[in-house]
């Protein structure tokens, strides 16, 4: 592993190996957060073609287009960013947005997020995505869910995941 | 010999005409003395024997008297003293030409009509030549000799006149002599003819005539007054060319060796590259080409789908670092902002916790 670890240092460009492992500023976030706004709406426009075609194929000669308002859609986007916030957090640490954008959720001691703790994190995230612009401010650049559950977000480039972390339980 | 005697006596005992073939027939070639083997056949013949019986045969056939063995001795002896005699004329001839260029030119009546000293020189010759003569009939005509000389000795006019006898019988043989000599020179001639270049044989076998020269001879001296344009005026070149295989010269070339001397640089260096693709028609090379099977055999080389893949995760790869490391230097300078307006010194960047990942750490 250190042989492969010396290769992809160097496969960093300047600046980015020494950066591993801190925690991220705004503008990195933001971008992950764009990025999974993305996902998400894709994924629900996905899912929307997709229950058109079920419909589609049940009554070709009555198809017609599934009515979806704003509201509708907004809905079903909050219930998939949710969950696809949880299951990337609780899994690699890392939704698509911050994989891309090469960062890591880490729990309170460093290690993987519990699912509980990613579920409210996610919930909270979703309700209030305004919270990740206190990182700009914060010293230790937190969002305001990170004061909440005690997470941080970090740069990480590598594709090893931390060790899980059984504790649950949310810290101040 | 004597096998080969009896081979012709066996050879000869297969022709016996008996039983079946009583005719020989008159076309068969036969040996000298077939005859006379044949009707000998049960004797213990000895080569002696048939060549007494060939003579015989011939004797026979010829209808004339072949001459004894003396008689063939006599001949050879006769052959010897003519041949003698020829050279002796030679050297004698030879000699009184230069005794006589010598010699001041006196009158021509001292001299007389004829000269003496020829004279006598043939008359010499012309004994030698009745010797030869007498010698070769010897064996044969003794007694028919010996009588007439003798009463040719005991003549009066011998007796009565020596002196003019003497000088009659030396111009007698002395005519004799005259009469013989062309055919003695001649004799004398193909004898040297024949004994000359025996004698060089022997010579060159003896000498070694390399060393010789290398010893006598200033072979650069000669060298140097050959005039060799002339001599190459008169080589035909073409025909010495037909004559030489070339392709064996060729395949006795070391052409690795030829390679590695051969001043590629310079030959390169002289070439007008331009000039020769101007007169290049590529067209036509082109048109030789099968552009399709050759772009086949590439592509089945290549992975090309492996190397799409590659190629696009690279970009890829770059271009997602590229957009982290805008993202790392974006989040600094916000950072750097914002502190500067809230004057604080610098962010506690590291997080807590045992496992945080590290620049070091592999992925």
């Amino acid at each position: 592993m250190s042989g492969a670890a010396a290769t992809s240092a160097r496969a960093f460009p300047a600046g980015a190996a020494e950066r591993q492992g801190l925690r991220a500023g705004v503008v990195s976030r933001t971008g992950a957060m764009v990025i999974d706004i993305a996902y998400v709406a894709m994924l629900v426009a996905a899912g929307y073609a997709a229950y058109a075609g079920f419909r589609f194929l049940r009554k070709p000669a009555q198809f017609t287009f599934p009515e979806m308002t704003m509201t509708e859609a907004a809905v079903y986007g909050y219930v998939v960013a949710v969950l696809m916030l949880t299951m990337s957090w609780t899994g690699t640490g890392r939704s698509g947005g911050a994989r891309l954008m090469g960062l890591r959720l880490l729990g309170p001691a460093g290690a993987r997020v519990g699912l509980v703790r990613a579920f409210l994190r996610a919930v909270t995230c979703v309700a209030f995505p305004l919270g990740l612009f206190w990182s700009a401010v914060s010293k230790r650049n937190a969002s305001v869910h990170d004061v909440i559950f005690g997470t941080s977000v970090v740069y990480d480039w590598h594709d090893r995941v931390p060790e899980a972390r059984t504790d649950d339980a949310p810290t101040s | 010999m004597a096998g080969g005697a009896s081979a012709v006596h066996d050879v000869r005992m297969d022709h016996i005409p008996i039983g079946d073939h009583p005719d020989e027939p008159d076309n068969v070639v036969r040996l000298p003395g077939a005859g006379e083997v044949e009707d000998r056949a049960d004797d213990d013949m000895s080569y002696e024997d048939a060549l007494a019986a060939d003579a015989e045969s011939d004797d026979e056939e010829d209808g004339t008297s072949a001459p004894a063995p003396g008689s063939q001795v006599a001949a050879l002896l006769e052959q010897g003293m003519k041949v003698s005699a020829g050279l002796f004329a030679a050297g004698a001839t030879a000699l009184a030409d230069a005794l006589r260029s010598t010699m001041p030119k006196d009158d021509e009546e001292a001299t007389g009509p004829k000269d003496p000293a020829a004279t006598l020189a043939g008359a010499g010759l012309g004994a030698a030549v009745t010797a030869a003569e007498a010698a070769a009939g010897a064996a044969k005509q003794v007694a028919d000799t010996v009588g007439p000389a003798v009463t040719w000795l005991i003549e009066p006019r011998f007796a009565k006149d020596a002196g003019e006898m003497a000088a009659g019988a030396a111009r007698v043989l002395d005519g004799q002599w005259k009469a013989s000599q062309a055919e003695m020179v001649e004799l004398a001639t193909s004898f040297l003819g024949s004994l000359v270049p025996e004698i060089a044989r022997g010579l060159a076998d003896q000498v070694d005539l390399t060393a010789l020269v290398r010893e006598r001879v200033d072979v650069n001296a000669i060298v140097e007054d050959v005039d060799i344009d002339r001599i190459l005026d008169r080589v035909d070149i073409d025909a010495v060319i037909d004559r030489v295989d070339i392709d064996e010269i060729v395949a006795r070339v070391d052409m690795e060796r030829l390679a590695r001397s051969f001043p590629v640089e310079t030959i390169v260096d002289r070439v007008d590259v331009d000039r020769v693709i101007e007169r290049t028609d590529l067209v036509a090379i082109i048109d030789r080409l099968d552009l399709a099977e050759i772009a086949e055999e590439v592509i089945d080389e290549i992975d090309l789908p492996r190397l799409v893949r590659e190629s696009s995760g690279i970009m890829a790869n770059e271009t997602v670092q590229t957009v982290r490391v805008q993202g790392m230097n974006a989040d600094r300078l916000v950072s750097r902002v914002v502190d500067k307006v809230l004057r604080r010194e610098a962010r506690e960047l590291l997080p807590s916790g045992p496992s945080a990942p590290t620049g070091d750490e592999a992925p």
